[in-house]
C-alpha cells in the first residue's frame, strides 16, 4: 500500500497558483493497452496549441497495468499527472476527481480508451473561442454495434434533447470542452458527467457542438452496456428539474406553498358550504376542516422550507459567487 | 509526518478495569519482543475521580500511557473515537479493556498491516461466550455483511488495528465509528480480518435489554443512510416521501370513486379514512420537502463533497519552464523522505493489485 497524500494536496512541483490554460481529463480503468498510445499523439497535438496545458489522467482504480503504463509517459513528460483512485469509483467519480484537480480555465475531457481523437481537441477550443461555454463532440460516425450501442443510445439522445431542450444529437460523446467556471460547483454523481450540457444549459451557458472523429476499439473491452439508458433518462429529469430549482428554492417552494394555500381554501369552502344549495352549513363531523388545516400546515411549511434553503444558498460557501458563470463582462476601448 | 511512535494501543475504560494492569504489562512484553514502539492511550468514559483514582494506581511504573477524561459518559464507540485521534502512533489498534483475547495474537494483527492491509479486524474463533450470545451475533454478522456487501465474520470484536492515515481519512464522530472496518472498505482501503483467539468473556450473556438492541438498529440505519444516501438525500427522502403519497392519494382516489360511482357510503366530507389519505399526502410532500433541503444544502457544497478516494498524485516528471524553476520542481525531495516513497511507489517493479 503506498503512503496516502493528503487528498488535495498537490504533488511535488505543482502550485495551485501556477494555473495553465488547458486541462485534458482522462479518467481510465484497465486501459493498459491503449493509454499509451493515446497519450502520444495527445502530447504531439499539445505541443501544437500555444497554451500552457496539463494531462489529468485518473486511473479508477485499475487491476492492469494501466497505472505503470501511464507512469512510464510521466517520466518523458513536462504536462502529465496521474491520479490514482484507491478502488473503481466509476467514470463519473473519476472525472469529479479531474475536474477537482484541474488547475486550467478550459477544461477537456476525453476516453481513455483511444475511440477518442485528441486531434479534435484544437477544434473544440476554437469553438469556445468563438463564445461557447460548453463544446459537446458529436460521434457522427460511430464505430460501435449497432443494435447494442448506437441505436439505444440515438433513442436516448432524442429524449434528453428533448427534455433539456438543448439541441445535441451525442450527450454520451467524453470529449467535452468546458470553461471552467461552469464545472466547479456542479456535484457529479451516478451518470452525471453525460448531463454537463443540460446542467449548464439550465443555468444559463451557451452550448455548442461539433462533429468528432469515433475510432474503433483497439484494445480492451467496452464497460458498458444497453441497461443504463432508462435510469440515464429518468436521472435527467430530476436533476434538470433540480439544477433549476438550487438556483431560486424559494420561487419553487413558494409555488408549491401558494398552491397548497389554494387547495386549503377549496377545503375550507367544502367545509362549510354545501354544494348543492350554496348554503353555509355546519357539519357535525370534523373530518373536513381537519382535513383543512393539514392543507393549510402544509401551505406553511413548504414556505418554511423554502426559506431555510435560502438561508443556506445566501450564508452558504455560494453567496458571492452562483450567478458568476452566467454573467459574461465585456470591456470597450 | 513520520510518528512519535510505532504503534499506539487505545482502551476505552467504562468501568474499573481489573485486568488493566496486566494488559499493560503484557502487551508491552509482545511490543518489546517486536522491537517497534509503542503507547497506550486510555480514555476514561466518565468515571469519576475515586474510580479514576483507582485506574491510575494499577498501571505500572513507567508504562508509556496516556489518558483522556470524559466529564461524564459518552460511550464506548466516542471514546474509541477521541483515542483513535488523540492516538500519536504510525499504526493504531484497539484492545478490549479485560483479557478477553491472547496478548499474542497481536502480532497477527501487526504483521497483517506491514503486508498491506489498511485495517484488520479480529475475528474470535473459536468463541467461548455463551451460545444465546454466539446465535446473537451470528445473525448480527451475517446481517451486516447482506446490507453493507463487506464480508466480516466479528464486526463486534474489541480487537481492530489499522493504520493511521484510515482513521484521518475515515473517522466520523458519533456511533457509527463501530462500523469503521465498513467505512474504510467503502473508501477503497484493503480491509482484512485475522483469526484470534478467544479467552474468555466477560459482561451480559443471553439477551440485553430492548433498549440495547434498539440502539443498535438506529446505528446501523444511520450506517446506511451515511454510506448510501449522504451525497444524494433526495434518492432516500424521495422515495420514503412518494411512498407516503402514493398510499395516501390512493386512499383519497377509493373514496371519491366510491362517491361518484354511486357507492353505497355518503359524502366523502364524511368518511375518517379521508383525515388518513390527506395525513400521508401531506406527510409524504413534507418528507420530499426535506430530501430538497438536502440537496440545496449538497448544492451549496458540491465543491467539498468527494465521492472518490485519491491513494496517489504525481506531477510531471520533467519540469514545466524547463529552464527557470527547473532544479527545484524537478526532482521530488523531501526531508521526510515520503514524498519520494510516494513517487516511487508506482514504479514497474511495484506490483498494483
Amino acid at each position: 500500500m503506498l503512503p496516502s497524500e493528503g487528498v488535495g494536496c498537490l504533488p511535488p512541483g505543482f502550485s495551485r497558483l501556477a494555473l495553465v490554460q488547458l486541462s485534458i481529463i482522462i479518467p481510465v480503468f484497465n486501459e493498459a493497452g491503449s493509454i499509451g498510445r493515446l497519450l502520444t499523439e495527445l502530447e504531439l497535438v499539445l505541443d501544437g496549441i500555444p497554451r500552457s496545458s496539463e494531462v489529468i489522467v485518473i486511473d479508477d482504480g485499475s487491476s492492469d497495468e494501466t497505472r505503470q503504463a501511464v507512469d512510464r509517459h510521466r517520466q518523458g513528460s513536462h504536462r502529465l499527472r496521474i491520479l490514482g483512485l484507491r478502488r473503481n469509483f466509476g467514470q463519473t467519480a473519476a472525472m469529479a476527481a479531474g475536474f477537482h484537480a484541474a488547475r486550467g480555465n478550459v477544461l477537456v475531457t476525453m476516453d481513455g480508451d483511444g475511440q477518442n481523437d485528441p486531434e479534435d481537441i484544437p477544434g473544440l477550443l476554437t469553438d469556445l473561442d468563438t463564445g461557447f461555454d460548453i463544446v459537446s463532440g458529436w460521434r457522427k460516425h460511430r464505430r460501435d454495434s449497432f443494435i447494442s450501442r448506437t441505436l439505444p443510445s440515438r433513442a436516448a439522445n432524442r429524449i434528453l434533447a428533448e427534455v433539456t431542450g438543448v439541441a445535441l444529437h451525442d450527450f454520451g460523446c467524453t470529449l467535452k470542452a468546458y470553461r471552467s467556471s461552469f464545472i466547479s460547483r456542479v456535484h457529479l454523481y451516478s451518470d452525471m458527467h453525460r448531463f454537463i450540457p443540460g446542467l449548464g444549459a439550465a443555468v444559463g451557458a451557451r452550448v455548442g457542438e461539433r462533429v468528432v472523429k469515433h475510432h474503433p476499439r483497439r484494445e480492451g473491452v467496452s464497460k458498458y452496456g444497453i441497461g443504463r439508458t432508462f435510469k440515464l433518462l429518468t436521472d435527467m429529469v430530476v436533476l434538470q428539474l433540480l439544477v433549476r430549482f438550487s438556483y431560486l428554492p424559494l420561487h419553487y417552494f413558494g409555488l408549491m406553498s401558494i398552491v397548497t394555500l389554494g387547495g386549503a381554501v377549496g377545503l375550507v369552502f367544502l367545509a362549510f358550504v354545501d354544494t348543492t344549495s350554496m348554503r353555509l352549513v355546519n357539519y357535525s363531523t370534523v373530518i373536513m376542516p381537519a382535513v383543512a388545516v393539514l392543507a393549510f400546515g402544509l401551505s406553511v411549511y413548504l414556505l418554511m422550507m423554502g426559506l431555510l434553503c435560502e438561508l443556506a444558498l445566501r450564508t452558504g460557501p455560494t453567496r458571492k459567487t452562483l450567478y458568476a458563470p452566467m454573467i459574461r463582462h465585456e470591456e470597450l476601448g | 509526518m513520520s510518528s512519535p511512535v510505532d504503534v499506539t494501543a487505545v482502551l476505552a475504560l467504562q468501568d474499573d478495569c481489573p485486568d488493566l494492569g496486566e494488559i499493560i504489562r503484557q502487551y508491552s512484553i509482545e511490543f518489546d519482543d517486536r522491537g517497534v514502539s509503542y503507547e497506550f492511550v486510555l480514555v476514561l468514559d466518565g468515571l469519576g475521580e475515586a474510580r479514576t483514582q483507582r485506574i491510575r494506581e494499577s498501571i505500572p511504573k513507567g508504562a508509556p500511557v496516556r489518558m483522556a477524561h470524559f466529564n461524564q459518559s459518552f460511550g464506548e464507540e466516542r471514546a474509541l473515537a477521541v483515542g483513535y485521534r488523540t492516538a500519536r502512533g504510525q499504526l493504531i489498534v484497539a484492545l478490549p479493556s479485560y483479557m478477553q483475547l491472547d496478548p499474542g495474537d497481536i502480532h497477527h494483527v501487526l504483521d497483517a498491516l506491514g503486508s498491506g492491509y489498511d485495517l484488520v479486524a479480529g475475528w474470535r474463533v473459536p468463541r467461548v461466550d455463551p451460545l444465546t450470545n454466539r446465535l446473537q451475533s451470528w445473525i448480527y454478522n451475517r446481517g451486516m455483511s447482506a446490507l453493507t456487501g463487506v464480508r466480516l465474520h466479528d464486526l463486534n470484536c474489541g480487537l481492530t488495528g489499522m493504520h493511521r492515515h484510515v482513521v484521518d481519512e475515515v473517522l466520523v464522530e458519533g456511533n457509527v465509528s463501530r462500523f469503521l472496518p465498513v467505512l474504510a472498505h467503502r473508501q477503497g482501503f484493503k480491509v482484512g480480518e485475522v483469526r484470534i483467539r478467544h479467552l474468555r468473556e466477560k459482561g451480559r450473556s443471553g439477551f440485553f435489554g430492548l433498549g440495547v438492541y434498539m440502539r443498535r438498529i438506529l446505528d446501523v440505519i444511520a450506517l446506511l443512510f451515511i454510506t448510501r444516501f449522504t451525497r444524494k438525500p433526495l434518492r432516500f427522502f424521495g422515495m420514503a416521501g412518494g411512498f407516503s403519497v402514493l398510499v395516501g392519494a390512493t386512499i383519497c382516489a377509493w373514496l371519491f370513486a366510491e362517491y361518484l360511482l354511486g357507492g353505497t357510503q355518503a359524502d366523502p366530507r364524511n368518511r375518517a379514512s379521508l383525515v388518513i389519505g390527506m395525513s400521508l399526502i401531506v406527510l409524504g410532500v413534507q418528507v420530499f420537502a426535506l430530501g430538497l433541503v438536502g440537496e440545496i444544502i449538497i448544492f451549496t457544497s458540491a465543491h467539498t463533497v468527494q465521492d472518490y478516494a485519491v491513494d496517489q498524485d504525481l506531477g510531471p516528471a520533467l519540469s514545466e519552464g524547463s529552464q527557470s524553476e527547473g532544479a527545484t520542481a524537478a526532482t521530488p525531495v523531501g526531508d521526510s523522505g515520503e514524498p519520494v516513497v510516494a513517487a516511487e511507489g508506482v514504479s514497474e517493479d511495484e506490483p498494483l493489485s
